[in-house]
């Protein structure tokens, strides 16, 4: 954290070799980053066909008519192919908290918002608090946790999914937002460790002062500690976001009633594709991504700069 | 800044304890009771689309009074197969499932499915509910270990090849009705080298080909089931379901089923046929989306598919009937077909989703509602209205005709595919015997889930392999899963 | 850095029963967490093995699970002369190859070009993290889409080059490889994220040096940047050993349903979806037998890493 290596002004001297290693490496990005991007571009000019001229040969050109539909129909709701015409499902806003099972991109947006917010805040804080403790305290079975901490992240278990399954019905949690919230709710993953790196390192002074005039422990946790790790918690927060917002597998177990966009969008081009609407698919992928686009570049410099994965030392 | 963060922070952890205390308390597990009296039915939202579930629940409701909710009641989910044993042991607020091939016999056993004997006593067209399912179907729909009814069949499926009329007709082309009139169809429509897509620029035109297909679904199944059956006879295979021994896998015995694959392999596979190595598939069969090789059918790029009854009604919305007018063909005769007393080969077809299943919670608090509604559905002027609003597809259930079927969604296909139901005689693969509830083994093929089409096809193996692999590795293993298998369900 | 406990230990024991109470406030919730969703799970997963349900027996319903002793380990035992088997255990050790050795070096070059001042830097660290904030289904839609025969980009651009595309998903072992490129495509930019992290942490003071002398990038790179960061390599490449255990959506989205691509997190995961309850304990035998093998390699791996280079962190 000390001396950061300062993109500067000052002039860059690169020997001839260095150039070339340079160049070709610069080509070579430039090439990956095209395999990124240009299949999104592709995805979203083709969101705006109809399925025959997409299918009937017009691949690769722009829409001949844009098929606006293609994304209103999402928004309206799903419509129901039937061979006696079209049933619309509504999905209007107030039909958000009893829906099941009727793919409303919207419904989907508000449950991972919800989901992601919740998931992350719970997390974060109970690592602060663990990691907290257990880098600044002295106290029996400290060495203990953080050994076993650390044991269970490099050491992964697999096969105890059933039973996972199995206790959180026997809680009555197996299909709701509640159940995973809580299973994200833990404090000692990750989290632990990259905050445990920071708290470790942390100067007490302040905090010394603090409880000079008189400050307790919750006092200076929470008005002390907690604001200084703000840049990290915040960081870690984004990542660990990202994680939630993304995950397919807990919500296609534990949270099936009501999906999060991540799985939801899984329903959806299923929907979608079984039926031969390529270009909705593609419609409905778009509608999904703005805004996480959106967030991303809000936030794309917190996230760059400070991004630290670090040692497991212990 | 920081305290602009500490700001943001503080609303966000307010929104997010918000949100979650809305999901908290909205939202009941599923579990939320629905009111007496009002039903929901929950199915596979698969190729038999929507429509025949809106309106026969909007029929019943008219008849009965008993109420479906055309928004609330009717549940159609992608997911449904998959979710139905956890819904079952957790409870679920749907009344009826219309699901896949399920293992129900394990909910049932623990008591988690509605018995329905009740409901196959029931009056039903002037006989009983039983007499109306289809006999081959009706054995499958009884637990063995009590001999109770648990389960309605819901569709008496059918599948093979499927051909587009309107290149058959434009080009001249017969409907094979042997194998070898089907190589021959394949080596001239091969070689007639006819451009599909004329209006595409010169780099991206291709021929029609014989077959479009995809190695995502089992569809050449269809097809390979029929022949095996043609070849072993129905008989045959329906002691093969209950696994007597190690030997109904085995070819020196009598098992057809590597030779009717031999059969496809040497007509799919790519070969030489005068010299000339001949492909009959479109580009990368093998390797496309299902969905992506069913709109190349559609569009003319290829005269045949293998597909199933589902196939008009799954891709409706993309149909352009002066392009394709799809027909299901009964399947070609292979030669070694038996035959019945007069010399004629025995027409066979295999019953697809022969497993598929229609089940009552136990849980359900409208039971007697349910099998209301399924008794309802089993008459045969309503199963007509499901052919009809899913184009074709039958329930497993006796129809004397097609009639009263409007003529707008009876189309050839709906026609081809009654034909073909009618006039064969109809088998599946579906078993109670223990070691298949118990996962140990699978009737068709050795590891299930890897498509040996997609490997026979790109010569990543050949059909021997498969088969001599399979065999071997069920002779070694047989006792042993069968006695694993009767610890959990009892000694058969 | 321990100051503020050593000089608590002298204060009053009022203040440490003060302290006590702190400190297990602070850990009740995760650790409680940790027992029941990790403790309990794991007791509950263990003691499920040595278990079979039975449901029948002589024409009577019995329902319930019974002693199974080392039944369900036996077979475990015996199934991994399969070649089903074989091939889950082998596509999944596969993952672990790919992320340690093909992903993180590719990862911890290109954090080393983007962090020597390559034009448009900042850029591509943005450009390549895309694909980690994207949900996995429309990724995976995307990159398959792009090699459809008819439809896809790829194939159209090896078309007009004239070359004959083969059949990158038709059969297996490609079917893999392609799964095994989607995660290098879709997973570099996270790994470039966290090891430009370490390399923008390292003390400029370092570099200045070879910046004058225009020391060659292969000779700074291995001598300076490598034992530098090497903590985050440490730890990177642990997760990327986790893999093996953890892998599931990359195959069950580009390939769905197919068993050839099948891994062991998959296995177990569709086990938890659609499988009898009745066949369940085999399949956790199958995952708490494979972590039991690994455990000993994962910990041995962990610790030769840590010997390489002298612990320094920045």
């Amino acid at each position: 954290m000390k001396n950061r290596y300062k993109i500067g002004k000052q002039k860059i001297i690169r020997s001839t070799p260095q150039k070339i290693a340079m160049g070709i490496v610069f080509a070579l990005f430039l090439i990956y980053s095209v395999t990124l991007v240009f299949p999104f571009v592709w995805m979203f000019v083709n969101s705006f066909k109809s399925p025959a001229e997409f299918f009937g040969g017009n691949i690769w050109g722009f829409p001949k008519t844009l098929r606006i539909a293609n994304y209103s129909e999402i928004f309206v709701g799903l419509p129901v192919g039937g061979a006696d015409g079209a049933v619309i499902e509504t999905t209007v806003v107030g039909k958000l908290f009893g829906a099941t099972h009727k793919y409303s991109i919207f419904e989907m947006f508000i449950v991972s918002i919800a989901l992601t917010l919740a998931c992350t805040m719970s997390n974060i804080f109970f690592s602060a608090t663990s990691s907290y403790v257990v880098a600044k305290y002295r106290f029996f079975g400290r060495q203990f946790i953080y050994s076993l901490a650390i044991f269970l992240m490099i050491v992964p278990i697999a096969g105890t999914l059933p039973e996972q399954y199995a206790l959180m019905r026997w809680l009555g949690l197996e299909d709701s937002f509640f159940g995973v919230f809580l299973m994200f709710s833990a404090g000692f993953g990750m989290n632990f460790f990259l905050m445990y790196g920071f708290f470790k390192n942390i100067s007490t002074t302040y905090a010394e002062a603090a409880r000079v005039d008189g400050a307790g422990h919750i006092m200076v946790f929470f008005k002390i500690m907690l604001p200084l790790a703000l840049p990290v918690i915040v960081s870690l927060s984004v990542i660990y976001a990202i994680g939630i917002w993304n995950d397919y597998t807990t919500p296609s177990i534990y949270m099936k009633s009501m999906p999060p966009l991540a799985y939801g969008l899984f329903l959806i081009r299923e929907t979608l594709t079984g039926k031969g609407a390529y270009t909705q698919t593609f419609a409905a992928m778009m509608i999904a991504l703005v805004p996480i686009l959106a967030v991303f570049v809000a936030f794309s410099n917190t996230i760059m700069e400070n991004t630290i994965a670090g040692g497991l030392k212990g | 800044m920081k305290k602009k963060i500490l700001k943001f922070g503080a609303v966000l952890m307010a929104l997010a304890f918000t949100l979650t205390a809305a999901f908290a308390c909205g939202k009941n597990n599923g579990k939320k009771p629905f009111a007496p009296h009002s039903l929901k039915i929950t199915f596979y939202d698969g190729g038999y689309g929507r429509a025949w579930a809106y309106k026969l629940a909007e029929k019943f409701t008219q008849e009965t009074g008993i109420v479906i909710d055309q928004e609330t009641g009717i549940n159609p989910s992608k997911t449904t197969t998959d979710d139905i044993p956890n819904a079952l042991a957790n409870g679920t607020d749907t009344d009826i499932f219309f699901s896949h091939n399920i293992i129900w016999e394990v909910p049932a056993s623990k008591g988690q499915i509605e018995p329905l004997d009740d409901l196959f006593a029931m009056e039903c067209d002037g006989k009983t509910v039983a007499d109306r399912v289809l006999p081959e179907l009706l054995n499958d729909c009884k637990l063995k270990f009590n001999g109770s009814y648990y389960k309605l069949p819901w569709t008496n499926g059918a599948g093979g090849l499927i051909y587009n009329k309107v290149l058959f007709d434009k080009y001249g082309w017969e409907v094979p009705e042997t194998y070898n009139e089907l190589v021959a169809l394949c080596e001239t429509i091969e070689s007639a080298e006819i451009v599909a897509n004329p209006e595409a620029p010169k780099a991206e035109q291709v021929n029609i080909k014989p077959f479009a297909w995809s190695s995502e679904c089992y569809y050449w199944d269809y097809l390979v089931f029929d022949w095996w059956a043609q070849l072993e006879g129905v008989d045959s295979i329906e002691n093969l379901k209950k696994l007597p021994s190690a030997d109904v896998f085995d070819p020196a015995k009598g098992y057809k089923f590597p030779e009717a694959v031999q059969l496809w392999a040497d007509l799919v596979a790519p070969h030489e046929v005068n010299g000339v190595l001949r492909d009959y598939s479109m580009k990368d069969s093998s390797g496309r989306h299902y969905q992506a090789a069913q709109i190349d059918f559609l569009n003319g790029f290829a005269a045949m598919m293998p597909n199933a009854q589902w196939l008009e009604s799954e891709m409706r919305d993309n149909i352009d009937y002066e392009k394709c007018e799809m027909v299901l063909m009964p399947a070609p005769v292979v030669p070694g077909a038996k035959t019945d007393g007069e010399g004629n080969p025995i027409r066979v077809n295999y019953q697809v989703g022969g497993g598929d299943s229609i089940i009552i919670p136990a849980c359900s608090v409208n039971k007697e509602e349910a099998k209301q509604f399924l008794r309802f559905m089993m008459r045969e002027e309503n199963a007509k209205l499901f052919t009809e609003r899913t184009q074709g597809v039958m329930l497993g259930v006796k129809y004397d005709n097609l009639d009263g079927i409007g003529d707008r969604y009876l189309t050839k296909f709906a026609r081809s595919v009654f034909e073909v139901n009618t006039n064969s005689r109809k088998f599946n693969l579906y078993s109670q015997a223990n070691m298949v509830l118990n996962n140990k083994i699978t009737l068709e093929w050795a590891d299930t889930g890897v498509n040996h089409y997609a490997e026979l096809y790109n010569k990543a193996t050949t059909v021997d392999a498969v088969f001599a692999t399979r065999l071997s590795d069920i002779k070694a293993n047989f006792a042993q899963w069968k006695s694993d298998s009767d610890k959990v369900f009892g000694a058969e | 850095m321990e100051g503020t406990s050593a000089v608590k230990r002298r204060k009053t024991r009022r203040k440490s029963i003060y302290e006590t109470g702190f400190i297990i406030l602070m850990l009740a919730y995760p650790v409680i967490h940790f027992i029941v969703f990790w403790g309990i799970v794991n007791f509950n997963s263990i003691l499920r093995t040595f278990q079979r349900y039975v449901m029948w027996q002589d024409g009577k319903l019995v329902n319930s699970w019974v002693w199974a002793g080392l039944d369900n380990y036996k077979n475990v035992w015996t199934s991994f002369s399969r070649a089903d088997t074989r091939r889950i255990i082998g596509n999944s050790l596969g993952y672990m190859v790919v992320s340690n050795f093909i992903s993180l070096p590719l990862a911890i070059i290109s954090s080393y070009f983007l962090f020597k001042k390559m034009p448009f830097a900042k850029w591509f660290r943005v450009i390549f993290f895309l694909p980690s904030i994207i949900p996995i289904v429309v990724l995976a839609t995307v990159f398959r889409f792009q090699f459809d025969a008819r439809f896809g980009l790829v194939n159209g651009f090896l078309n007009i080059l004239g070359i004959d595309s083969p059949s990158w998903f038709g059969v297996y072992p490609n079917s893999q490889r392609m799964i095994y490129l989607y995660c290098i495509w879709a997973g570099l930019g996270f790994n470039v994220l966290l090891l430009s992290g370490a390399i923008s942490r390292l003390p400029v003071d370092l570099f200045e040096y070879s910046h004058l002398e225009g020391t060659p990038y292969v000779k700074e790179f291995f001598r300076i940047v490598i034992p530098l960061i090497w903590p985050t390599i440490t730890t990177t490449f642990l997760l990327g050993l986790t893999s093996v255990f953890g892998v599931m959506l990359q195959p069950m989205m580009i390939m769905p349903g197919d068993a050839n691509t099948q891994t062991i997190a998959l296995k177990i995961y569709n086990s938890v979806r659609t499988a009898n309850e009745t066949a369940r304990p085999e399949i956790i035998a199958f995952g708490l037998l494979l972590s039991v093998m690994a455990m000993p390699f994962i910990i041995a791996i962990r610790f030769g890493m840590e010997k390489i280079y002298a612990d320094v962190e920045f």
